[in-house]
């Protein structure tokens, strides 16, 4: 994904074109079809990895493009859900209006913890977003005891531009728009001058510095960008789910959204799509075939039991396993594949191609 | 008050080898190691089967635990990081944080999550040092340790060879492995290093309150916090950095209650870098990009 800026230029092949939209229209036909044809349970299964896949897009422009570490996405889902429960319950905002806010509280955080991580270097982001993990749960368990119990917060049924939203499908809708809209705007993003800046960045920040691009100010905006939109995501749980819960902002959800940026690719952004569908529809998969084993054995019941445990150890060894063997995840997979299939789209002319290549595979 | 102090020095201790840990492996082997909190954990865990589940000797619970750890700090570094040498430094970060998840799980599933009590070698019994002010026999056995770990420390990295070439594998690895550095077993003996340090933190503080799995690694990853102040690469910056969080810790708690004990550390750390942000005692660096 990330020679595409490259690709762009470049005059586009037959095959490249015939790949390009031959899947366009295949992703058009799935998101027609799916509410047409799924129950009602998997419909919202759907919407809950879409969601999902907001907040992987948003993770893989930080990773993927910017080249740093966050580990504070449940703590930015945490501040998108319970701003929308407080917003909702207390202040009775309309839907739309809590929505902005969730983007623009979202990015103030990220800019509070951003900006004294980001003087330093790259990697302090990792700590202090730890430190805000913490901090954010804290003050929101210490809210919620004070105020509602350990229940957690329960939302109202919200409307959307007049559309009361009441049905999966509506939400499917609503959500659909949402990931197009995001995924339209990161891929520009990208190919833009800010996006190529930041890859560079990743690469070889010297050549970055000497390019004129500030590192600290760039990393800061890719990572102010993403915090208010995993805010957003964060906000539309919420309000999907209709209940906002400590107990469910844990560091190991932020360990579950790197790993679907892993599985899917770092900074591609359909890997990151890919990615959520795969891990937020991994446990439901695993349990229905785990139901589909004769029952009794004991290796049976010992699966059942702890399948959060045992999710915990697939997550994690899929991202060190991934980062050992496949760094660039599945979307490097898909292109190696489909460019095998398609020889005349490797040509490697330009020194630049070759040099942003190193970024997502081994450098 | 003088009781407050002594209480806020008996915490530094512990803090103090915490933050050895994290300091260990960043300077020697690279690696801002954010799987700290769950291998603590898994080290105290492992201690605990010896101890408690097994009963076996002290002599050999120690000597037991000791192995084990050291084996496992050894495939942590064949098995994982040594295949991703060569890979910017936040994939490292990355892989520390999968780790995490896999130990995690693996400890739970093993062990559950319910809180244990460690066999005791000796009771844990009040000690009075001045006439109002008083210890426990544990928490003295907490300042021990961290004398000695880092008076070892010290005259290891100063004085032994094995201890200098580490310095000269953690400054310039493909130098060093030209000098006859066998660099890879230098990473190896960092990790084994580095996680029973962490360990020995990890089995005083549970004999101070109880063992769970929450408890911990919340504690190995808080352990960020002294590290960081004494600028993520000096051992001794660690020390001061100790005795700031632990006060912080012990005040935050008597002035706004028990739940402080989670995010006082985490305050400092945030407040920290805002003021100076290569830490207290760090050296300011010089390619900052």
């Amino acid at each position: 994904m990330t020679d595409g800026a490259v690709a762009g230029r470049r005059r586009l092949t037959r095959p490249d074109v015939l790949w390009r939209w031959g899947g366009r229209t295949v992703i058009a036909l799935a998101i027609v079809l799916v509410p047409t044809v799924a129950q009602p349970y998997q419909l919202s299964l759907v919407t809950t990895a879409l969601i999902a896949s907001l907040g992987a897009m948003a993770l893989s422009l930080v990773m993927g493009l910017a080249g740093l570490v966050t580990a504070g996405h449940a703590a930015l889902l945490a501040v998108g859900a319970y701003g929308a429960a407080f917003a909702a319950n207390t202040l009775e905002l309309n839907f739309v209006l809590v929505l902005v806010g969730s983007a623009i509280v979202g990015a103030v955080v990220g800019l509070i913890v951003g900006l004294p991580a980001l003087r330093v270097s790259g990697i302090y982001l990792a700590i202090t977003t730890l430190a805000l993990h913490f901090v954010v749960v804290f003050a929101f368990n210490r809210y919620q005891t004070n105020t509602v119990g350990s229940a957690g917060f329960f939302l109202p049924r919200p409307t959307f531009f007049g559309v009361r939203m009441d049905s999966y499908v509506k939400w499917y809708v609503l959500v659909v728009l949402f990931v197009v809209a995001t995924w339209w705007i990161i891929e520009n993003l990208k190919h833009s001058r800010i996006g190529r800046a930041w890859m560079l960045l990743r690469d070889s920040p010297l050549a970055a510095a000497t390019q004129g691009v500030w590192p600290a100010a760039y990393k800061l905006l890719a990572f102010v960008l993403s915090s208010a939109l995993v805010s957003v995501s964060g906000t539309l749980l919420a309000y999907f789910q209709r209940t906002v819960y400590i107990e469910s902002f844990t560091l190991e959800l932020g360990i579950q959204f790197i790993a679907m940026i892993i599985i899917g690719g770092m900074g591609s952004t359909g890997g990151a799509i890919a990615g959520a569908f795969f891990v937020t529809l991994l446990p439901t998969l695993l349990s229905q075939g785990i139901a589909q084993l004769p029952s009794g054995g004991r290796v049976v019941e010992f699966l059942q039991a702890n399948l959060g445990d045992i999710q915990l150890i697939a997550y994690g060894a899929l991202v060190v396993i991934f980062l050992i063997w496949r760094p660039d995840g599945l979307a490097g997979l898909v292109k190696r594949l489909t460019r095998r299939s398609a020889p005349a789209v490797v040509e490697r002319s330009s020194t630049e191609d070759v040099s942003i290549e190193s970024g997502t595979g081994r450098a | 008050m003088t009781s407050l102090l002594l209480g806020a020095v008996v915490l530094s201790a512990i803090y103090a080898l915490v933050g050895f840990a994290w300091v260990l492996l960043n300077r020697t082997n690279g690696i801002l190691n954010l799987a700290t909190g769950a291998q603590l954990a898994m080290g105290a865990y492992i201690f605990n089967q010896f101890a408690t589940e097994w009963r076996l000797p002290w002599v050999v619970t120690i000597l037991g635990t000791v192995a084990v750890i050291a084996v496992l700090g050894g495939l942590t570094h064949l098995v994982v990081f040594r295949k991703l040498a060569g890979q910017p430094e936040f994939a490292l970060v990355i892989a520390t944080l999968g780790l995490a998840s896999v130990l995690k799980g693996i400890s739970r599933l093993t062990w559950g999550t319910e809180a244990r009590i460690i066999r005791e070698p000796f009771p844990d019994v009040l000690v009075r040092i001045t006439p109002d002010a008083t210890t426990t026999t544990y928490g003295l056995l907490g300042c021990g340790a961290a004398l000695v770990v880092f008076g070892a420390a010290f005259a290891f990295f100063r004085f032994s060879n094995l201890g200098v070439q580490m310095r000269a594998a953690a400054e310039n690895p493909v130098l060093a492995a030209q000098g006859r550095v066998a660099v890879d077993w230098v990473y190896v003996l960092g990790w084994a290093m580095a996680l029973t340090v962490a360990a020995i933190a990890g089995i005083i503080y549970s004999y101070s309150t109880a063992l769970s799995f929450h408890g911990v690694e919340t504690l190995g990853l808080r352990g960020i916090a002294p590290a960081l102040i004494g600028g993520m690469t000096s051992i001794k910056g660690v020390l001061p950095g100790a005795l700031i969080v632990g006060l912080a810790e012990t005040f935050g708690v008597k002035f706004f209650g028990g739940p402080a004990q989670e995010v006082t550390a985490w305050l400092v750390i945030l407040v920290v870098l805002l003021i100076r942000p290569q830490g207290l005692f760090g050296e300011k660096q010089v390619e900052r990009v």
